[in-house]
């Protein structure tokens, strides 16, 4: 299978912003943050919307050719105690337009928004515990695609003229 | 002056105790999970009604524990334990090795 889009997303920003590899995460797996004063970044997937959906047969290997493409929206969360997200929440846009990026994107063969939509201040969700916290959201085009057997015909019967069987 | 080692104070309190340490790590994104079971000695009891007062009001009700032991766990603050069957989390980690004891205060996880 191919590697997760969450996961390349995740790369990128982990290799832009050099960060360590407990600092960057996904969403939603019940981790507990320690308690420090540092940075993090999470990263969610929100949605897919396809766009477009095909099958086809493969006359030569007799395979049912399927494919679906997709715009997949996700949230990227940066977070800190300290001053670190105000300072370096910029960071995320000039990740996803690095050179890293460009070449990811052709190894994975998808496309990645290189900048997403606006840049938003939550710290006020975080109430007494005064984090920085900022969401970004970002767009990226997929294909996924996969090959099966399936039933198909390859010889036909006619029926015998006299007995009409 | 000297701190005052009161790690004696503990002798003939203490028993066995047996825990399982959950310690997080990120590997590749995911959260992975090791668990490691350990056996020291200490005294382990529940919060005094002081110690809980000073809990937020919603928190009160929860179970909370308290260990000291001579032993230095591999666990530290927001790690997971289980004890006798039950995820605890280690919500605090006073290091008084000066003293020659530690102290861990446990509060039971829900998930």
């Amino acid at each position: 299978m191919a590697r997760e889009t969450v996961l390349i997303i995740r790369d990128i920003i982990k290799t832009g912003m050099a960060l360590a590899e407990d600092r960057i995460f996904i969403y939603n797996q019940d981790y507990k943050i320690p308690p420090d004063r540092g940075l993090f970044v999470v990263i969610q997937h929100n949605s897919s919307q396809p766009y477009s959906s095909i099958n086809t047969f493969d006359s030569v290997n007799n395979k049912e050719k399927l494919s679906v493409s997709l715009r997949e929206e996700y949230t990227i969360n940066i977070m800190s105690r300290n001053p670190d997200a105000m300072q370096r929440k910029e960071e995320i846009y000039l990740a996803l337009n690095s050179d890293y990026a460009r070449n990811q994107q052709g190894t994975y063969q998808f496309k990645l928004a290189w900048f997403g939509q606006r840049l938003i201040n939550v710290s006020a969700l975080e109430g007494g515990s005064i984090l920085n916290r900022f969401v970004i959201d970002i767009s990226a085009l997929r294909s996924y695609d996969k090959n099966s057997d399936t039933l198909y015909y390859d010889d036909f019967t006619y029926p015998d003229p006299i007995s009409g069987l | 002056m000297p701190l005052p080692i009161v790690s004696t104070a503990l002798d003939g309190w203490e028993s066995p105790i047996t825990i399982s340490t959950i310690v997080q790590t990120i590997v590749d994104g995911r959260v992975s999970e090791v668990i490691t079971n350990s056996s020291f000695q200490g005294v382990i009891q529940a919060f005094s009604p002081e110690m809980l007062s000073v809990k937020p009001l919603g928190e009160r009700s929860w179970v909370w524990l308290q260990i000291h032991t001579k032993t230095n766990l591999v666990a530290g603050t927001n790690d997971r334990i289980i004890y006798n069957g039950k995820t605890f989390k280690i919500m605090e980690k006073y290091d008084r090795a000066l003293n020659g004891y530690y102290e861990y205060h446990l509060v039971e996880d829900y998930v």
